[in-house]
């Protein structure tokens, strides 16, 4: 069978497959909610009941918040996405009357003074009593605040915290910059047809564009969201009797780890998959060599992980909405280098991830008559300091009876590439892209209930330029994944 | 009241100098030992540092945990001068420790005291891990020399030299400190500039807070109470508790306070528990946050202010982090200034979410509105609650042991509350002085209603042969 033929059967047995475990494709952003008036932004919530599953089987009963209308609570809640300088108006309304552990709940986002109208006087903010039935008699608490400042941001709830932070009530809130607007999918810049399809990666230049995390300087490619977050599942059949008391006595014994409200594997499925509708986030997260990743985390376990991105280190840019930096302008010049976060809970963290080819020594690309050099970093071009184009692989590869396999192998080395695979090997990368586990360096967080593999784990794709049909491969970004709450 | 003020009175005239000078040295007189503490009903057995005034147990307050708040000037020498009283429940058991303790500040050296070697080790004596097994090497047992139960009281000086660092630590043993810091012998340290303001070099402050997490595991507490700790030459050691390795924290302590209620309802009794006086807000108010937990602990401002992290374990970043929250790893302290807060209660939340006997983990840090003296305020609900926040602007420097005395008058009876300002004493430009204290009122209310209100008549300063007024308006 030729390389080609291979590939081609790859990509078949790959959608088949694919079909079912990654639909990548769709879970390429931050896909959140946002109101397209002007200066002003409002969400209606709800808190309810509900249940998420995982990976192992799991059935988890759950509370959570979600916009008003949607047949079930979501874990997390429903990303919440506003401009600087936004009034922002969250209403909440208690769902959660005919639970056997019923509570109040409330909203608190740190970083901003929330304004509380209605309600309860609680110990923190205004809460929102619990109304039963079909919640027609909730009577919602109004939190207002001005979106001041740029972030990453998490709102949860101000109510029993200890309770309602594990049972699941709580988001994240975007911020865009000032002046931010999104590159869209197709706005790829310097296509010429002489070069093929893309002709320098590298000269996409930041300055000339405004998708940018706070301001000038911190502009990226690609943005990602990664809730973090850790669950002992007898404190939730606890709550679910109503013993809260019970469930403050038990010592916190978390058994499952999740991105995004999702125990890996289920994290590289993409948004809104049908059969798990409480849990409507993936964690796949996809990206060209050159480009960058807007890596927003959010921690809100009880404990402290460390969040590994392998390919490459990440630079830290911001903690809790604040920009590493001592100027008025500029990029975060006191971020700093780490290849594990440390996702504290509580605390958000944004990190730049990029990907290249720089120093590899050889040509990932595989054949240099078929691409030009300026797909590779400046450093691995022709004359580069640490050049790699042209370069084939500098030593043999091993033959296939010495290899094990995985569905995330290609048969190929070369990005973009498929080569031989035994029967019922591979098929999950249907691009011949390279795979980089994310997931927590906490080893024992990479399981589901003592299953591996699971847990705190997603996947990181750097994908060719190209794809199956020497097509421009588009990675969509921008406001396709952002659904207007205002019709 | 007044026979209390007197005593004070008595004792402060005692102090050695009015104003406090740079060779004057900071000695303290600690007595550890075994207390009981009742959290939800349940009787919990302690060890506690108990402050005392002389080197004469007579003397020495209640124990606390965590003990007793102790500060120096950065220019100062400092002694802390230990008493080892630490007992068992069952009082014919021999302290496995050898009976010592000893105490340290990390951060700031030990000096020797004369031909002592103040910074230790004191090893154990050669040990079989079991009947039969070859002797090992001498194991350590403490980092500083001993204090000796029942020899008296045992010196620890901090040379100024060798601790010119200002800022926020703490103390707690030094011995077997595996089981007796969980115990509780640990306490508030901290070192103040005296020639400015600052509390780290380019940080000036107006007022100063602190927030000290801990924790409790009382099975670990009940069997160390019932000597079945440390190290057992004979025993087995599965029925010994040689560390808390098998650790399963079941209260949580906030400035000593166990988290117990939401929300917190401060009291005349705890008026530093969980609600807790800032700066006013317009001025810049520093939290040191403290933990002698063994787990983390992640204070999170809730209601929008900003944590602008300026050190950690004493010594400064060289800029600081602007955060919401704040990691605090176990025997760690980190400093951060409280802005962009609300006027009025700014609440942290405990997200290490670690509450176990209670909804709470919560501090409220409250920043008035300036206040002035003399200051007219309604106070809440009557005389069992009554607390009048007072603020005191001085032109006067205040030695070591002198008292402020505020008068409060409803208009009939007059009540006089006292109080040491130094512990609360920070130093603004132009040579001002400023204390803070929350003042718990007496019993002569009611303070609020029926149009009757608080007035503040006169602060004086007390010490010397008299009584003087230093307000400035």
């Amino acid at each position: 069978m030729s390389a080609n033929a291979m590939k081609k059967t790859t990509v078949l047995f790959g959608l088949a497959l694919g079909a079912s475990l990654i639909a990548g494709p769709a879970s390429a952003g931050v896909r959140g909610y946002v109101d397209s008036a002007a200066g002003s932004a409002s969400f209606d919530l709800e808190a309810s009941a509900g249940y998420i599953t995982v990976a192992d089987g799991g059935v988890i009963y759950m509370w959570g918040y979600s916009v008003a209308g949607q047949p079930t609570m979501q874990y997390p809640g429903p990303t919440l996405i506003v401009e600087q300088g936004d009034n922002v108006t969250v209403t909440l309304s208690n769902c959660l009357g005919d639970e056997a552990g019923a509570q109040n709940v409330s909203l608190i986002i740190p970083g901003f003074d929330l304004n509380a109208t209605g309600g309860v006087a609680g110990a923190i903010t205004q809460e929102a009593e619990p109304a039963t039935g079909d919640c027609s008699g909730a009577v919602p608490v109004e939190y207002s605040f001005v979106a001041a400042r740029p972030g990453t941001f998490v709102y949860q709830s101000g109510t029993e915290v200890d309770i309602q932070s594990e049972m699941g009530l709580f988001g994240a809130l975007i911020v865009r910059p000032s002046g931010f607007s999104h590159r869209a999918a197709s706005d790829l810049p310097n296509t010429s047809p002489a070069l093929g399809p893309i002709d320098d990666p590298y000269a996409f230049t930041p300055a000339i564009t405004t998708q940018y995390a706070y301001r000038a300087g911190t502009e990226y490619d690609y943005e990602y969201l990664y809730i973090l977050t850790d669950m002992d599942p007898r404190i939730h059949a606890l709550v679910a009797a109503g013993d809260i008391e019970g469930a403050r006595d038990l010592d916190f014994e978390a058994v499952y780890w999740f991105i995004n409200g999702r125990a890996g594997p289920d994290t590289f499925f993409g948004d809104n998959i049908p059969w798990m509708p409480s849990q409507p986030y993936g964690a796949m997260t996809r990206m060209q060599p050159g480009q960058s990743v807007l890596v927003r985390t959010i921690s809100m376990g009880r404990v402290l992980h460390p969040f590994h991105l392998h390919g490459n280190n990440g630079r830290v840019l911001a903690v809790d909405g604040n920009l590493l930096s001592a100027n008025p302008t500029g990029p975060a010049e006191l971020g700093y280098s780490e290849y594990t976060l440390t996702a504290i809970p509580g605390q958000t963290i944004d990190a730049l991830f990029e990907w290249s080819d720089r120093g590899m020594g050889w040509d990932i690309f595989n054949d240099a008559t078929v691409h030009p050099e300026e797909w590779h970093h400046p450093d691995s071009r022709a004359g580069g300091v640490l050049e790699s184009h042209g370069r084939v692989i500098p030593v043999g590869l091993p033959s296939l009876t010495d290899l094990t396999f995985g569905g995330f192998w290609s048969g190929s080395p070369y990005l973009g590439n498929f080569g031989e695979l035994p029967p019922g090997e591979g098929g999950l990368n249907l691009n011949g892209g390279y795979f980089f586990m994310w997931h927590s360096h906490n080893e024992k967080e990479l399981v589901n209930n003592d299953i591996f593999p699971g847990g705190m784990m997603t996947m990181l794709i750097v994908e060719p330029f190209l794809d199956d049909e020497g097509g421009l491969l588009e990675i969509e970004r921008g406001d396709v994944f952002e659904t207007d709450v205002a019709p | 009241m007044a026979k209390r003020m007197l005593t004070r009175i008595v004792l402060a005239a005692s102090a050695a100098s009015m104003l406090a000078t740079a060779a004057e040295a900071k000695s303290y007189y600690l007595k550890a030992e075994r207390f009981e503490m009742v959290i939800d009903g349940e009787t919990i057995a302690m060890w506690g540092y108990a402050q005392c005034t002389a080197p004469d147990v007579n003397t020495c307050g209640a124990p606390s945990v965590p003990g007793p708040d102790l500060w120096a000037y950065d220019d100062q020498n400092m002694d802390i001068y230990v008493y080892n009283d630490l007992t068992f429940a069952n009082t014919s058991s021999v302290s496995h420790d050898g009976g010592a303790t000893s105490i340290l500040i990390p951060g700031l050296p030990l000096w020797n005291v004369g031909s002592v070697v103040n910074s230790g080790p004191v090893f154990w004596g050669s040990e079989r891990n079991a009947p039969g097994d070859a002797a090992q090497p001498p194991r350590v047992r403490s980092m500083a020399h001993e204090s000796v139960n029942g020899a008296g009281w045992t010196r620890y000086l901090w040379h100024k030299l060798a601790n010119p660092q200002s800022g926020t630590y703490i103390y707690h043993s030094g011995t077997h400190p595996a089981l007796q810091v969980q115990m509780g012998l640990y306490g508030p340290m901290t070192i103040r500039a005296r020639a400015s303001s600052e509390a780290y070099p380019g940080v000036p402050v107006d007022a100063d807070v602190g927030l000290f997490y801990s924790e409790i595991d009382a099975n670990f507490h009940a069997d160390v109470d019932a000597g079945l700790s440390g190290y057992d030459p004979d025993g087995d050691p599965a029925v010994v508790r040689t560390s808390p390795i098998d650790y399963h924290p079941t209260h949580y302590l906030l400035n000593g306070a166990p988290t117990t209620s939401v929300p917190f309802s401060p009291t005349l009794d705890d008026p530093l528990g969980q609600t807790i006086l800032g700066g006013a807000y317009s001025d810049t108010t520093l939290v040191r946050f403290r933990s002698a937990a063994l787990t983390t602990h992640v204070p999170v401002a809730a209601n929008g202010a900003t944590l602008e992290l300026i050190a950690e374990t004493a010594r400064p970043y060289p800029t600081p982090r602007r955060q919401s929250s704040v990691l605090l790893p176990a025997l760690t302290t980190a400093d951060a200034i409280l802005s962009d807060g609300r006027e009025g209660a700014n609440v942290l939340i405990d997200r290490a979410l670690g509450y176990k006997n209670s909804g709470g983990g919560t501090a409220t840090i409250v920043l008035p509105d300036t206040l002035s003296i003399p200051k007219t305020s309604c106070v809440t609900s009557g005389p069992a609650t009554g607390r009048l926040i007072l603020r005191v602007r001085t032109d006067t420097t205040y030695g070591s042991d002198q008292n402020i005395v505020a008068r409060i008058s409803n208009g009939n009876p007059v009540d006089d509350v006292v109080f040491d300002p130094l512990p609360y004493h920070t130093l603004l430009g132009s040579g001002l002085h400023q204390f803070w204290r929350l003042l718990p009122l007496g019993q002569s209310g009611p303070f609020c209603g029926s149009g009757t209100s608080v007035t503040v008549t006169s602060v004086s300063r007390s010490g010397g042969s008299t009584s003087r007024t230093d307000l400035i308006p």
